[in-house]
């Protein structure tokens, strides 16, 4: 959220630096620093691990001077990528006003990238955010590194839309840094420009009153606001967006698994289904393959994990589904938490990671930070495509489907997780 | 995600509040910080103070006591007291957005300064719950919404602009 002091004219917006662990990010704002006339930087905050790895976030805020009557301030925050770190992670994106998304070229690291993409669609989701709302670019960084997936792969396998900006980087270099720094400055301020204008329009009126109102209509919000408009990366020379002409081959993920088995972390293994009750839910969900909602589906669930890596293709000849649901490697605190009627499942289908059908299982919105949980998925129907999806309900809650044997008689859903 | 934007009745509001606590409670400045990491503006001596640094990571370090308070059942911890040898920072939950954030010396104690900032924190909360409220109202209206979707000069190449200049490859 960006904030705007209309009495001393400032303007002031966080950008995050997102993606895997040892993709550059840090590197990226470390060149902004160097970069910078001191006069238009702060200083380089840094918090880190006694590896130098970052552990909270690296801070750098920059001042760009006046642009249109405004001291336009930018202050660029890195996220610590090892998957470990996710709550810490999460809370710097508290009130982003824009993303750069630093993937790592090597082709071993592509799984990272994309599971670190995942990670941020699902912390944005849970500020109620959405990245198609917020202003991103992609860079695609170390294109220095022998063996490197060029930018095409790297298009493909992050950005398959080409929608959004991206960027070709060798950040230990310098290269591209830049480039994309001004690509989200642009974007953002592209977007803040309903604010900044109404808050001009209302000023004068603003001093008069201690209540003035100013209109602050974000993009999207108004009902008759024009959409953001959509960055396209520029060619600029050898770092100019990634798409070069020459056809690439495409990325194999099944080489890319074989590649680097070793990096296939696996959560510790469920306790054994015999301990716990057999109790299934179920629920009508969407579906996504790629973040793209393809459909809906009536899903069964029983609250138990699966990390073992027993697998079921969801293959629906029908629909041409193909895929698997995405294992969360993130891991959850507790991936054997309870799930009770009430709670939301969301099935994810993923090509790239080639793990065990699971459903992810959210508690209601206000239980704070009780378990969400990856849970076996049990069965799946699919609403056949042209099926009119109004008699379908709309989201609804996981209810109970069938109650365990055993516990029937004397456990509610709720105990009967415990 | 709609700005916060402060005109010059609230920022004098907030000034005259926090000028308050300051000469009350005789700490040495006060700094109110966004939990999103911003600085939204300061009080007394800080001219030895990176107040934009500092914001970030009070804002970081209340994020994560937040995340604490969850993980032992409480919904939040809202004072957070940092003793040093000579300057202490006691920092202050004022709203769901908003931090206080108060350094001092070993010229006052711990307990005027918890004193004052409560109050403080108590005109801060209506100061910026009536600017939010108007920023809301004037969100939801549809003649202020189009008025800034006009043509407008281009901020965002401006910057673009801005960051080549400062890079110095122009």
């Amino acid at each position: 959220m960006a904030s705007i002091n209309s009495a001393t004219r400032e303007i002031t917006c966080k950008i995050v630096y997102y993606g895997p662990g040892m993709s550059g990010k840090t590197t990226n704002l470390q060149m902004i620093h160097h970069g910078l006339p001191e006069t238009n930087r702060g200083q380089l905050v840094t918090l880190d691990t006694q590896q130098e790895r970052t552990l909270f976030f690296d801070f750098l805020p920059i001042d760009l001077g006046t642009i249109e009557g405004y001291t336009t301030k930018f202050q660029l925050y890195t996220v610590p990528g090892q998957v470990y770190y996710n709550a810490t992670r999460k809370l710097v994106l508290r009130g982003v006003d824009g993303i750069v998304f630093v993937a790592d070229s090597q082709p071993d690291k592509m799984e990272e990238n994309l599971e670190s993409l995942d990670n941020l669609h699902e912390n944005l989701g849970e500020y109620g955010y959405r990245l198609e709302e917020i202003p991103h670019v992609f860079q695609y960084n170390k294109q220095d590194l022998p063996g490197a997936l060029s930018p095409h792969d790297m298009q493909k396998a992050l950005n398959p839309g080409g929608e959004v900006p991206s960027i070709i980087g060798v950040a230990s270099e310098g290269k591209g840094v830049k480039d994309t720094l001004k690509i989200v400055a642009s974007a953002v301020l592209r977007k803040l420009r309903h604010q900044i204008q109404s808050l001009t329009e209302g000023s004068a009126a603003a001093t008069a009153t201690a209540t003035a109102s100013v209109a602050a209509a974000a993009s999207g919000r108004g009902t008759t606001s024009a959409p953001p408009p959509r960055l396209r990366a520029k060619p600029q020379g050898q770092q100019g967006a990634a798409a070069p002409a020459r056809p690439r081959k495409l990325i194999d993920p099944a080489k890319l698994r074989a590649q680097r088995p070793q990096l296939r972390r696996r959560p510790a293994a469920a306790p054994a289904s015999s301990q716990q009750p057999r109790w299934e839910f179920t629920q009508i969900s969407d579906v996504f393959w790629h973040r793209l909602r393809i459909g809906r589906a009536i899903i069964h669930i029983e609250p138990r994990a699966n990390h073992d890596g027993e697998g079921a293709h969801l293959i629906d000849a029908n629909l041409r589904l193909w895929g698997f649901v995405r294992r969360n490697q993130s891991g959850p605190a507790d991936p054997t938490g309870p799930i009770r009627p009430g709670h939301r499942a969301r099935l994810l289908i993923s090509g790239l990671n080639g793990s065990s059908p699971e459903v992810l299982v959210e508690p209601p919105a206000g239980e704070g930070l009780s378990p969400r949980a990856w849970m076996r998925l049990r069965r799946l129907r699919l609403v056949p495509r042209g099926e009119s999806l109004s008699a379908w309900p709309a989201d609804e809650d996981l209810v109970p489907a069938g109650a365990p044997p055993e516990a029937a008689a004397t456990q509610t859903p709720k105990d009967a997780n415990r | 995600m709609s700005p916060l934007v402060l005109h010059q009745p609230a920022l004098d509001a907030l000034h005259a509040s926090m000028t308050t606590l300051l000469r009350e409670s005789g700490a040495k400045c006060a700094v109110l910080v966004d939990q999103d990491g911003q600085c939204i503006t300061q009080r007394g001596f800080t001219q030895h103070i990176d107040t934009a640094a500092l914001a970030a990571l009070v804002a970081g370090s209340f994020a994560s006591t937040r995340a604490m308070a969850k993980l032992v059942g409480e919904n939040e911890f809202t004072v957070l007291f940092h003793q040093g040898e000579k300057d202490s920072i006691h920092n202050v939950l004022v709203d769901d957005d908003t931090i206080l954030c108060v350094i001092f010396d070993d010229r006052t104690t711990i307990g005027m300064v918890r004193l004052y900032a409560k109050s403080s924190a108590a005109e801060i909360t209506e100061i910026l719950g009536h600017e939010r409220k108007a920023l809301a109202m004037a969100a939801t209206c549809p003649d202020r919404a189009t008025g800034g979707a006009g043509e407008g000069s281009d901020m965002g190449q401006a910057a673009a602009d801005k960051l080549d200049d400062l890079f110095g490859d122009r």
